[in-house]
């Protein structure tokens, strides 16, 4: 039961910690539109508001030639000569669309492209849909293999509850029987056993995010070395997904109870 | 009380445990069951408080067709019938004490309630100096007057007994009728099944007989 929920805890672990680095790669979901040369700014500017309106987009940033030039140099300081080389800036202003995190994030993009890439003041429209359909295929795989898991697990752990308590119900089966004899209802027998399941649901959680936890601090800490992973701090579970792991127990503590005693006291 | 009408049991395609039994007991009845082993008598009381189902036939206690009650009822059929087993069905986990007010706790009555009703209960059996006794620390006549003490606590409409002073010495079989006369003549139907000839021709009562699960006599 401890071990099953640790193995879930583990999982939850990794996936708050992946979902984490997910969520800070895509905000990397951007859209880039180059913008014509010496472009009136009001013409940029009712761009930049129809796509601040629009209901996909979560930020725009206006760089200007000069900007993308900075840009430039301090990304390839081996480079930085080249604008002027070339005598003027070759980079043109653009707008930065940053996406919100959605489902439809793919098709979004593709949309975004459809409706402003023709639109007066674009001169081109950069974007790498592969990327953003690839990072969403990767949440999907992750969320469906975190539910399989999850499910797996639970119903192991009533198994395995279920098994635990109705043995406790076995070698009390007289017991059960006389108390069924003189009246007592299904509810008054089955309730010490229920709660039998509920304690040790409860101290199974608690003890796998203990584990979970001592694990977490002497063991994947050391691991990885320097605690970031993809330019990411890797954390502990948050306080509340504990508590869903020792609560979680006790309410499959409480179904094994319940499930043990069916069969038992028919 | 118990309306039994032409009520079939058996166990297996071979052998029948009841045969076409119809009978009546009258609220307020003191009726013994008699018939040699393996006669139906156990089989029969199992039907009344519903631990067995008939094969076929209907039976109504108390005005209730328990052969068609649901499920959830039979909790309270059973609290309003007072059982003394054959096998005592004692809690071997729990005091004398306890065992005799487990009935009481059911019902939901106060503690304080229930101790001094089951010691009261246990003083009638002769046996409230042994309240802290666990069962298996008793003789077996013993077991079966706490059983006894039991089944009575709760004045029930209807009081069942299964050879109740099989393990009982002469005197002390006839203080346990005594006592099964007093709270019948407070109300409750006894039905008492037995073999034992002697008591019954000494208590005058009404007998309905079986052999081989069929009605003979009564």
């Amino acid at each position: 039961m401890a071990i099953s929920l640790f193995v879930f805890g583990v999982f939850l672990v990794v996936a708050s910690n992946l979902s984490s680095v997910v969520s800070e790669w895509s905000r990397k979901i951007q859209v880039t539109f180059f913008l014509e040369d010496g472009l009136a700014s009001h013409i940029r500017a009712s761009l930049e508001n129809r796509l601040r309106d629009d209901r996909a987009v979560d930020s725009i940033e206006y760089v200007t030639r000069e900007q993308a030039v900075q840009r430039f140099r301090s990304m390839f300081r081996d480079l930085s000569g080249l604008p002027e080389d070339l005598g003027e800036s070759p980079f043109p202003a653009s707008l930065e669309v940053t996406l919100r995190l959605s489902r439809e994030a793919p098709q979004e993009v593709e949309r975004l492209v459809r409706d402003y890439g023709n639109a007066p003041g674009v001169e081109e429209v950069q974007y790498d849909l592969l990327w953003v359909q690839r990072l969403f295929t990767a949440i999907r795989l992750m969320r469906w293999v975190g539910g399989l898991l999850g499910g797996v697990l639970v119903l192991a752990s009533v198994f395995t509850i279920s098994n635990v308590v109705r043995l406790t119900a076995y070698s009390r089966q007289d017991e059960i029987d006389i108390m069924r004899l003189v009246g007592a209802t299904q509810s008054y027998i089955k309730g010490p056993f229920v709660v039998e399941g509920m304690v040790q649901g409860g101290l199974g959680g608690a003890l796998a995010v203990a584990l979970l936890w001592l694990s977490f601090h002497y063991l994947a800490r050391d691991l990885l070395a320097s605690s970031h992973v993809l330019g990411h701090a890797v954390v502990f579970l948050p306080y509340g997904l504990s508590l869903v792991i020792i609560g979680g127990g006790m309410g499959v503590g409480i179904i094994g109870g319940y499930l043990s005693l069916r069969r038992v006291s028919a | 009380m118990i309306q039994a009408f032409h009520v079939y049991k058996h166990y297996d395609r071979e052998s029948s445990a009841l045969t076409d039994v119809t009978l009546q007991i009258k609220k307020g009845d003191f009726c013994f069951l008699t018939g040699p082993s393996g006669a139906g008598k156990t089989t029969f009381l199992k039907l009344v408080f519903r631990e067995e189902l008939p094969s076929q036939g209907q039976i109504i206690v108390g005005g209730r067709n328990i052969t068609a009650i649901p499920e959830k009822q039979i909790p309270e059929l059973r609290r309003s019938v007072g059982v003394v087993f054959q096998d005592f069905k004692l809690l071997k986990r729990k005091t004398v004490l306890e065992n005799v007010a487990f009935v009481l706790r059911l019902l939901g009555l106060p503690p304080k309630e229930q101790k001094r009703r089951a010691f009261a209960s246990l003083k009638s059996v002769g046996l409230h100096h042994k309240m802290h006794a666990y069962p298996l620390q008793l003789s077996g006549g013993e077991q079966q007057r706490v059983a006894i003490a039991r089944a009575l606590i709760n004045e029930p409409m209807l009081l069942l007994a299964d050879e109740p002073t099989g393990n009982l010495d002469p005197d002390m079989a006839m203080e346990i009728m005594a006592l099964f006369q007093d709270v019948n003549a407070r109300g409750t139907t006894v039905l008492v099944a037995t073999h034992d000839r002697e008591m019954i021709q000494r208590m005058a009562k009404r007998v309905v007989a079986l052999d081989r699960g069929r009605l003979v006599s009564g």
